[in-house]
């Protein structure tokens, strides 16, 4: 059960958010109006375990305040939801189902608040964790994408895990479009988002955590 | 005396023993119920340890509530408990942290965690592609980089597979995790484990744990119940509690209502407080001095209110009776008056009284010695109250005179019905149970009952067959015992254990696992293919397998698991102890008739497990209060004939005085037995009561009718018996089966006890008949001739008994050296591996008096299943008896046959083992008969107490070594223990030569030994006729050749020497000189016939002199010697020139027919039909042997070296496989049930074939009994193929063919 790692990949924030420019500030409040989100994303993990990048496709879910699915639907099947403090993780080729609750183990549950910040624009939250540096998009980044903040984890636990992570912000409104991940030991991961759709009516059943 | 002086005196007393008393304590601790000693205290002790009874159980319903509700409000009263410091623990949900913890701790050592089968799939080439597959989906999965970490550490994924292994003994109840909490199957309930700080035996009437977990259970938004052993026992203790307030109240009332009716004024109630108080105080300092007190005990305390006022109520109407005149003086002077005249009467009355309860004092149960202790206090303080007290009481308070009671005018018809009751009560004392289980003593309540059924069927858990407990001072020995017991049953169908092998698995299993991968130079290679063709880069898997392979730091122990959420329950199982560890397996059966199956498992797989069960508390219960009643009440009986006969000295005047009690106790039995109520440890003492007081009402009436004051004497036995009834019989209302059986026996004790005082005494004490003349003559004739047929045994029996040889009493202590072994003196009994073996040296009588001490135990466990299956063979008790009196008068002398050292070590072991038993005949008679069982029951071979051995000789040619071998199996229907508990004793006598016997314990003879000089030998029954004349008991000439012949002719010599008294074959092999025969022996003559290389031998005889005799002919055309010989001389030619000891083995398991045809399991046409007793294989030429364990051969086999073990290592030097537990054990429970076939309905009688059918499938005799069931029914079409099918199966006996081919309609022939 390697949830704690798992959870601090999504662990993102940003850094003093009195000296971003107002480009910035401007950005993260708008993606703080969004109540929910649902995008395809398609994810290329780079490490040196393996010949070639390993890509896997999949959905995102998102409703403010707590609740998330990541569901990947290539190369093989697995879902993780968060609702609250309850986590449910299935492998379903593997016939692994676990499912955890946070309540009363602080650390895990602030991990899994803090991975949740990007997507619903938490400034203040994100700031408390994070170093940002804020740039416009470089040439050659993808179209639509405006501006890039590159996320620095202050804490030594999350950075032993994330060396930084780079945040392609675009869109009307801003919103973040594709993820890149730096780890320690060199390898990345390359996360793009597309087919978002913004503050969709989301069933219930989408953050179950019932399991199979 | 003065008044001053007695009130001087009195308060002296007072001080003394108020201040003894003001020391008093009590207690609710249940252990005070058992025992001191034995095997209660120490189930108790394991309990403790292993907290077996401390999780409690909450149940939150939300069957009328959302999931979400549920979860909230179980939620919120989780965390409410937690936060109780009087809980210590409580599980309801899974936390992300624990599931870290588990990892951490199991990951390290996920290879020895994992089974074998499991870890060998996963490295096979397929397991690792599809593991390093399962990695890859990980990788792509939301955050999949993170495993990275964990992939290079565990490729595998071995950690995951350990994690399942652990998920699966978080609880021992059928608990599913959904949404992450703890749910039952449906979902709609939650349950929470709630571990108190308190124990279970902490728990009292107003322990606060169960007010505070009430009211936390009151506050949870959704309903909540809880069950487990606090909530039991604090039940248990309420209900003493409010038993004993009851009838204190009740009885209080009851006694004022009495004397208002019976003395018309409040003024003997006031006396009575005077000799009351002195009762009370003199009680609670007793109580004070034996404490702490229990509340049953408290109980006994309120109603020895009743006892303490009799003597005055007689003092009271004694003194009335003297007419006293108005006044202090006149009434003082009427008062000591009646105390000279009553004096002789209370003071015989006290002391029978106080008798009876010293008697209690030497019980084994503490709480029937706090009775003894306080009754006796009690009487005592009564007896000085009145005596000081009452005559001043009577001065100041005395009231009007008391009417006279006519208690001599009871009509004839009267007493003939009271005669007719009392002989009917009689008649139905043989219903009477006990009920031994000292749970049922405070058994929950009814609500508490249903729910603990409700909840065992919803999650199981509760209904614990019982506990293994494995102890020992090396923790990877207990953990490797832990795990083949562990192993051993959860093979077994019905049954389910939770002990500690998944997380603690032994050295062994460990080592196996380890042993199961392939070496890391394969394995490495099987990754990394596997790695390449899956997309892993090169290198990416180097140094994969050593890692994998790589020992963990520190072994796994206890402390692996100490900072995860399972270190609560590796405490359950696994317990430091002094001087080593001791291991729980708790067991959970589906039945309680599986509990012999788990026996016989455990005895096979760990011998050294002890199981714990509450049948056999129940069991060990009963026997203990059988002794205890037998004890007790021989002790009071003796004291008070003893002290009537000092009184009286005249018949008339005892019988007089006994009459009340013996009635009172005999009617007490009888109510019981009628009205269906088990007697159990508290009331069984309770007849000791009865004794005592019944007797004060037959001296008073006696000692009244004696000085011609029988009315006033019985109006004050009727008072008293009424006060009494409301002291002690109002404990009828009592809620609680200990006290209330109290109540129930003295209600109906003493109710019959005064009335047969009142209505019969005073005319026995007269000489006057009670019945009609011409039926009280008859009565009497009839008990003259009961007399005469007792004086007449009693002299047969100085005739016929037989007088023991004295010897001394060695000095020797009997000492424990270890769990399993006992020594005494150079004697000793060691339990290894299943099997009993003993060591025993010196002289006769030394050698007979150690095994007598060392094998006490299981010589009256062999005796009692003897005796029972004698019972089953002859049901008539008559008929039994006259058996038993017939063989000792018509084979008289039997010891004068035996050999002086023979007589000597059968005297030694009686005087070893002490004295039981006696009513059937004294020990040493007992005995000596018992060894001729064997040859008094070879004419019955074949039949249900038989002896139908099969075995084989085989030498040079047949052997591959050349070695001489002696197999045999020794199959005997007369119990299961002679299987259990039989003995392998190895003998140093004095003079002789050293030998081993495999028989069991208590027999001095031989039925397969071996001794120092190589030479083997065995006994298998012959073809007998019942023996008319005594002789020597096969099994003591068989003795007499292994310790004193050292070759075939030796052995002829002392064969023709000795006069036996049945047929027998002797199978007897020289090692030393290699050569072998068979002894063909009847009381006639002895045929010797040589062994030419290999020779089978069943039971029946095969010299040509032999040819024609009627009795084998027989034997050969009706039992099942023919095909047993058959098969075996079949397999003799089979193996011929490969012979070996584990051959010899494999032929006596053999269970086909002729031609290897295959035979139902347990038709005793088979070499092994399930029913061995022991099945031995002696290798002669080297002196080492062979031994099965129980079950019969299933237990597999116990290796032995003769010459060694002749030198003290008595214990196996190798053990060999076990076979087929189950199917031996269905055997044995087919044919239990086959057994309760004869004599029930035709319906039952079905029901009970078609289960035996069911674990003895196609055997014939089960197939007849439901054939001849359904006949009976009249569905011939259905019995009728059944019976065609036992017909060519074929049967086992020629009786059986007749009686099928009868059911058939077919021509029987004779």
């Amino acid at each position: 059960m390697s949830l704690l790692p798992l959870i601090a990949l999504f662990a993102t924030s940003v850094h003093a958010a009195d000296e971003l420019p107002p480009q910035a500030v401007a950005a993260w409040q708008a993606m703080s109006t969004v109540r929910s989100l649902e995008a395809r994303f398609e994810q290329s993990r780079t490490t040196t375990l393996l010949s070639q990048p390993l890509v896997s496709t999949g959905t995102l879910r998102f409703v403010r305040p707590d609740k998330l699915a990541w569901v990947v639907d290539q190369p093989g099947r697995s879902t993780m939801v968060v609702a609250g403090s309850k986590v449910g993780m299935s492998y379903p080729d593997l016939g692994v189902y676990e499912q955890m609750d946070l309540a009363g183990d602080p650390d895990a549950e602030r991990l899994v608040r803090s991975m949740m910040v990007w997507l619903a624009g938490d400034l203040e939250q994100v700031s408390r964790d994070y170093g940002v540096a804020w740039a416009a998009a470089p040439t050659g980044a993808p179209a639509g994408v405006l501006h890039l903040a590159t996320l620095t984890p202050k804490d030594a636990t999350m950075a032993a895990l994330v060396s930084s992570l780079d945040l392609s912000l675009g869109g009307d409104p801003m919103r973040v479009l594709a993820v890149t991940m730096h780890e320690p030991d060199g390898d990345r991961v390359d996360i793009t988002m597309h087919d978002v759709r913004l503050d969709p009516e989301l069933p219930d059943d989408a953050f179950s955590i019932a399991g199979p | 005396m003065t008044p001053k002086l007695r009130l001087l005196l009195t308060a002296g007393l007072l001080l003394v023993l108020g201040l003894v008393a003001s020391r008093i304590r009590f207690t609710d601790d249940l252990a005070s119920l058992l025992p001191a000693d034995g095997p209660l205290p120490r189930a108790l002790e394991h309990l403790e340890r292993f907290q077996v009874a401390d999780t409690i159980m909450v149940e939150v319903d939300g069957s009328d509530a959302t999931r979400a509700d549920l979860l909230s409000a179980v939620d919120v009263l989780g965390e409410r408990l937690q936060a109780d410091p009087a809980i210590r623990r409580v599980r309801w949900r899974v936390r992300a942290a624990d599931g870290m913890a588990l990892q951490q701790a199991a990951t390290p050592y996920a290879l020895e965690l994992v089974p074998v089968d499991a870890l060998a799939e996963r490295v096979s080439a397929e397991g690792i592609r599809t593991a390093l597959r399962g990695q890859l989906l990980r990788l792509a999965g939301p955050g999949g980089g993170l495993f990275e970490g964990r992939f290079r550490q565990d490729p595998l994924d071995l950690g995951g597979l350990a994690l399942r292994q652990l998920r699966g003994v978080e609880s021992p109840f059928a608990i599913q995790i959904e949404a992450s909490h703890f749910l039952d199957s449906s979902g709609l309930r939650a349950v929470l484990l709630v571990e108190p700080v308190v124990s279970t035996m902490e728990m009292g009437p107003d322990a606060p744990l169960i007010e505070q977990l009430e009211a936390h259970l009151a506050s949870c938004a959704l309903p909540a119940r809880y069950l487990g052993g606090h909530r039991i026992a604090a039940e248990s203790a309420r209900s003493v509690r409010d038993d004993v307030q009851r009838a204190a109240v009740l009885g209080f009332v009851a006694m004022l209502g009495l004397f208002l009716l019976g003395f018309r004024s409040l003024r003997p109630v006031l006396g009575a407080t005077a000799p009351l108080a002195v009762a009370v105080v003199a009680t609670l300092a007793a109580g004070a001095i034996i404490g702490p007190l229990h509340g049953i005990s408290l109980g006994f305390a309120a109603a020895l209110l009743g006892l303490a006022v009799d003597y005055w109520i007689h003092l009271y109407v004694a003194a009335q009776a003297q007419d006293p005149s108005p006044g202090f003086a006149p009434r003082l002077a009427a008062a000591k008056a009646a105390l000279g005249e009553i004096g002789p009467a209370l003071f015989m009355g006290a002391a029978s009284t106080a008798g009876a309860f010293v008697v209690l004092l030497f019980s084994r149960y503490p709480v029937v010695q706090g009775l003894g202790a306080m009754g006796l206090a009690a009487t005592l303080g009564a007896l000085a109250g009145t005596w000081l007290l009452g005559p001043l009481a009577f001065a100041a308070l005395g009231g009007r005179r008391l009417p006279a009671l006519r208690v001599a005018g009871l009509p004839r018809w009267a007493r003939l019905l009271l005669v007719l009751i009392v002989a009917a009560g009689a008649l139905t004392v043989g219903g009477s149970r006990f009920d031994g289980d000292p749970r049922n003593l405070l058994p929950p309540s009814a609500d508490t009952q249903a729910l603990e059924r409700e909840l065992t069927e919803r999650y199981g858990g509760f209904g614990t067959g019982g506990m293994v407990v494995i102890e020992g001072a090396d923790l990877d020995e207990v953990l490797d015992a832990a795990d083949a017991a562990q192993g051993a049953l959860d093979a077994l169908t019905g049954v389910t254990t939770a002990g500690p092998s998944v997380l603690l698995p032994g050295p062994t299993a460990r080592a196996a696992r380890r042993a199961a991968l392939p070496g890391a130079e394969r394995l490495q290679q099987e990754i990394e293919a596997a790695g390449a063709e899956l997309g892993f880069a090169p290198g990416a898997l180097a140094g994969a397998a050593e890692r994998l392979l790589e020992p963990p730091a520190w072994p796994l122990s206890p402390l692996t698991w100490s900072d995860t959420p399972l270190a609560e329950l590796v405490g359950r199982h696994v317990q430091p102890m002094d001087g080593g560890w001791s291991v729980m397996i708790s067991v959970i059966t589906a039945d309680d008739s599986l509990i012999e199956l788990v026996e016989a498992a455990l005895q096979a797989a760990a011998p050294g497990a002890e199981l714990v069960v509450p049948s056999s508390f129940a069991r060990d219960g009963i026997q203990e209060i059988v002794r205890e009643l037998g004890r007790l009440g021989s002790l009071a009986v003796g004291w008070v004939l003893l002290l009537l006969g000092v009184r009286y000295r005249r018949l008339r005047m005892v019988a007089a005085a006994v009459v009340p009690c013996f009635t009172a106790l005999l009617m007490a039995v009888a109510a019981f037995a009628v009205l269906g109520v088990a007697w159990n440890a508290v009331s069984a003492a309770s007849m000791v009561l009865i004794l005592g007081l019944g007797l004060d009402y037959g001296v008073f009436m006696a000692e009244g009718e004696r000085r011609g004051a029988s009315a006033h004497t019985g109006y004050a036995v009727l008072l008293s018996a009424l006060t009494t009834l409301a002291g002690f019989g109002i404990l009828v209302v009592a809620r609680s089966p200990a006290l209330f059986g109290v109540g129930l026996a003295v209600l109906v004790g003493m109710s019959t006890a005064a009335l047969i005082a009142l209505a019969l005494v005073p005319g026995i004490a007269r000489g006057e008949p009670i019945l009609p003349a011409r039926l009280q003559r008859w009565v009497g004739r009839l008990a003259w001739l009961a007399l005469l047929g007792l004086s007449v045994d009693v002299l047969l029996g100085q005739l016929f008994y037989l007088s023991p040889p004295p010897g001394p009493t060695p000095e020797h202590h009997l000492e424990q050296v270890s769990a399993a072994e006992h020594r005494f003196g150079p004697h000793r009994l060691l339990r290894s591996q299943g099997v009993h073996t003993a060591y025993l040296e010196g002289d006769p009588w030394q050698r007979g008096y150690g095994a007598g001490v060392l094998t006490a135990t299981m010589d009256e466990r062999l005796e009692q299943e003897l005796l029972e299956t004698f019972e089953r063979a002859v049901p008539s008790a008559f008929a039994r008896f006259a058996i038993v009196r017939g063989a000792i008068m018509g084979l008289p002398g039997l010891d004068e046959w035996l050999l002086p050292e023979q007589r000597r070590e059968i005297a030694g072991y009686v005087a070893g083992t002490g004295e039981h038993r006696d009513w059937l005949a004294p020990g040493y008679t007992r005995k000596v008969y018992y060894h001729a069982v064997h040859d008094i029951g070879q004419a019955l071979v074949d039949s249900p107490m038989v002896h139908a051995c099969t075995g084989f000789m085989a030498g040079p040619g047949y052997t591959a070594d050349g070695h001489w071998l002696l197999a045999r199996n020794f199959d005997f229907d007369g119990g299961r223990r002679f299987d259990q508990d039989k003995l392998i004793t190895f003998v140093v006598p004095s003079q002789g030569i050293p030998f081993v016997s495999v028989s069991f314990a208590s027999f001095s003879g031989v039925l397969s030994g071996m001794n120092a000089e190589g030479l083997a030998l065995a006994l298998q029954a012959g073809a007998s006729t019942p023996p008319t004349a005594a002789g020597m008991p096969m099994g003591f000439i068989a003795r007499e050749i292994l310790q004193h012949a050292s070759s075939l002719d030796e052995a002829e010599a002392i064969l023709r020497d000795r006069q036996a008294f049945v047929a027998e074959n002797i199978l007897v092999v020289d090692g030393e000189a290699g050569d072998a025969a068979l002894f063909e022996v009847t009381p006639e003559r002895v045929e010797r016939l040589p062994v030419q290389g290999a020779m089978g031998v069943s039971n029946h005889f095969r010299a040509e002199v032999f040819a024609d005799l009627p009795i084998n002919v027989e034997r050969m055309a009706e039992g099942t010697t023919v095909p047993r010989l058959a098969r075996m001389e079949e397999l003799l030619a089979q193996h011929r020139g490969a012979l070996d000891t584990p051959r010899a083995a494999e032929i006596l398991m053999d269970r086909a027919g002729l031609g290897g045809a295959e035979l139902p399991r347990g038709h005793r046409h088979a070499i092994d039909a399930d029913i061995v007793t022991h099945s031995v294989v002696f290798d002669a030429t080297a002196r080492s042997f062979w031994v099965s364990r129980s079950p019969n051969t299933a237990g597999g086999y116990v290796a032995y070296d003769l010459d060694d073990a002749l030198a003290g290592g008595i214990q196996p030097v190798d053990v060999m496989a076990s076979g087929d537990l189950d199917a031996t054990l269905g055997v044995h429970r087919g044919r239990k049930l086959l057994r309760r076939v004869e004599g029930v309905d035709p319906h039952e009688a079905e029901a009970l074939a078609r289960q035996a059918l069911a674990l003895m499938p196609g055997h014939p005799e089960a197939l007849q009994a439901l054939a001849q069931a359904l006949m009976d029914q009249g569905r011939a079409d259905e019995a009728r193929p059944l019976a065609q099918w036992a017909l060519d199966t074929p049967p086992e006996h020629g009786h059986q063919i007749r009686e099928l081919r009868a059911l058939l309609g077919l021509e029987v022939a004779e």
